[in-house]
């Protein structure tokens, strides 16, 4: 499994000069390296800077750049009340979900690893279904399938509903990523040592597991946090308006008749900077790596 | 094999029963299969029968007859494939020279490369759409930057199929760059050396051992673009897609559970969605079939 993983190790180190030269003749020219990733980087940073300079300007109209800067679409976002309360739902929906899949998938995780090996296959199969089904699949199929029966219809359309389909759907990430620094932590050594010391399984789990998996739970976690703050799809189909997410907020400020686009800018810019900080957090925590985003095929 | 041994029986040492053992080895599993059950596998069994049924709960073949007979539903299929298979192939063009140069970089800006695909990745769709809008749509940055030095220059309209797939593009190709990064260690300087000691260039390598060797990661990577890229709806929703300008499955299935009124919509929603659960599910066997056989490569 963690051959896959997202691994910043070189492919071969500790070279001697004539692999260095060899290597140098196989990866091709560095010039020519170098420009590919600088026109990516370009490309890629021009729809953020579109967007950081809308969030500044006054007016711009026919120019390459805003006719004059200005922080006043800054100052009446982040008091809007309608905006404050689409991110607060936002931001709640998403530690919820981070705490519920740390408290149902860790535990059977950690047992998989330690106890009962055949935990694992299901634990993998199941993580594919939301990875390779549709949002938008997942969120028709939800709301139909809870209205079947009257205990639970009145969850139809209710933000409890959207909590729960939202960490159905986004759990593999987690999974993938702390299942992979369950092995790089050799869990079963761990454990060994902690039951010969009389620790039982839980605590062993609490005082020892998860302080040297820590960086792979905050990792996860976080991938979790993002996810749910981003989602879309659920959120316009099981709520809709009625409880409006970031996202849905955001939406409306594209398309709707009261659209906002400096508004927009800025909400957009607060997503994006919470992104680049998880991504490179995640990255440094980690030693290099960024967390495991598929699965593989390996059986073992 | 003590790792398979019950701790808890263990501990306290005295033996339990199969069914005490039974319950010690798959009770911490329960509330994590009861909650997939609940929320993933019974919806999904559940569309199966829906798209079978009527409004009155009769079984009947009417909704797939409807699927097939609207020309709208039908496009629909046809634009979610086709774009699909566009997208799949060019981020397979653009992303395989992108993950080689990230994976010769060397390790520490191979870090901050792979957090920032990550980023890109990753990126919302509203934040995507506004910046795509705000950067080369109409009055956009690099429209409005080109038009004082050209000022006939053509314009990307990104509410059209073309934008849609520049807009995908933006987040699939990191995506794939990310999936197929560690494969490129695979390519390594010893079968290089190996190559090159028995009078290979560069050409005949890559042609005979490079390529052959990333063939199948790249096509397993190829497969799963497909998947996420028929299966997306943020960016076309904020795209304001209607059915004149985008007509895709998932935008359909969206509007089918939305509309009141029109009959069987539900029936036909689930025939959508029925179709794109087994595209991404044949898909997904693909993918790790060819994983499995692709492995055999990195040591």
């Amino acid at each position: 499994m963690d051959r896959l993983t997202m691994s910043a190790r070189a492919p071969t180190q500790n070279r001697t000069s004539g692999m260095a030269e060899a290597a140098e003749v196989l990866a091709g020219p560095r010039w020519l390296r170098a420009a590919a990733l600088a026109g990516v980087a370009v490309y890629g940073a021009l729809p953020l800077c579109a967007t950081a300079l809308y969030s500044l300007a006054t007016v711009w109209r026919r120019k390459p750049l805003p006719d004059s800067y200005t922080l006043q679409w800054w100052a009446s976002t982040l008091t809007d009340p309608v905006f404050l309360a689409a991110i607060g739902r936002s931001i709640t929906i998403a530690l919820l979900t981070v705490v519920a899949v740390n408290l149902v998938v860790l535990p059977p995780l950690y047992w998989s690893h330690i106890a009962n090996r055949r935990i694992r296959p299901l634990l993998e199969a199941c993580a594919l279904i939301p990875f390779v089904l549709p949002g938008v699949v997942m969120a028709a199929g939800i709301n139909r399938f809870v209205g079947l029966w009257p205990l639970t219809a009145q969850l139809q359309a209710t933000p409890t509903l959207l909590l729960l389909a939202i960490v159905a759907t986004s759990f593999p990430i987690y999974l993938w990523a702390v299942d992979g620094s369950l092995r790089a932590a050799n869990v079963i050594a761990l454990w060994e040592a902690a039951t010969v010391h009389g620790a039982g399984p839980w605590r062993t789990l609490r005082r020892v597991v998860v302080p040297s998996i820590r960086h792979g739970l905050a990792a996860g976690s976080l991938l979790v946090f993002a996810s749910a703050m981003g989602e879309l799809a659920l959120a316009r189909l099981i709520t809709g308006s009625a409880f409006e997410t970031l996202p849905l907020w955001q939406l409306r400020q594209l398309r709707g008749t009261d659209a906002n686009p400096n508004g927009m800018a800025v909400s957009s810019l607060l997503s994006l900077a919470m992104l680049f900080a998880f991504s490179f957090a995640i990255v440094l925590g980690n030693r290099g790596r960024v967390a495991q985003i598929a699965p593989t095929a390996a059986k073992d | 094999m003590a790792v398979f041994e019950n701790p808890v029986g263990r501990r306290y040492g005295r033996r339990r029963g199969p069914f005490a053992r039974l319950v010690a080895d798959w009770a911490v599993v329960l509330p994590f299969t009861l909650a997939i059950a609940w929320l993933l596998i019974g919806p999904a069994a559940n569309i199966v029968v829906d798209s079978l049924r009527d409004s009155q709960g009769d079984l009947t073949s009417l909704n797939w007859r409807d699927v097939v007979a609207n020309p709208l539903t039908r496009r629909a299929i046809v634009t979610s494939i086709v774009i699909g298979v566009t997208i799949a192939s060019l981020t397979a063009v653009i992303g395989v020279p992108l993950a080689w140069c990230v994976s010769r970089l060397t390790i520490g800006n191979r870090s901050l490369a792979a957090a920032a695909l990550n980023v890109a990745a990753n990126i919302p769709a509203t934040s995507l759409v506004f910046g795509f809008a705000a950067a080369f749509g109409g009055a956009g940055m690099v429209t409005l930057a080109l038009r004082t030095v050209w000022a006939d220059a053509p314009t990307l309209n990104i509410y059209s199929p073309t934008g849609l797939v520049c807009i995908f593009l933006y987040f699939h190709v990191p995506l794939f760059a990310l999936l197929v990064l560690p494969a490129m260690g695979a390519v390594s300087e010893d079968l290089w050396e190996a190559a090159s000691v028995c009078g290979a260039g560069t050409v005949r390598f890559w042609w005979r051992i490079g390529l052959p060797v990333l063939a199948p990661f790249v096509l397993a990577g190829w497969i799963l673009m497909f998947v996420w890229a028929i299966g997306q709806y943020g960016v076309p929703l904020a795209l304001g897609g209607t059915e004149a300008t985008l007509n895709l499955m998932t935008l359909r299935i969206g509007d089918l559970i939305q509309s009141v009124g029109s009959n069987n919509r539900f029936g036909r929603a689930a025939c959508l969605s029925l179709l794109l659960i087994v595209l991404s599910v044949g898909a997904l066997w693909l993918y790790r079939s060819l994983l499995r056989r692709a492995l055999r490569w990195i040591a």
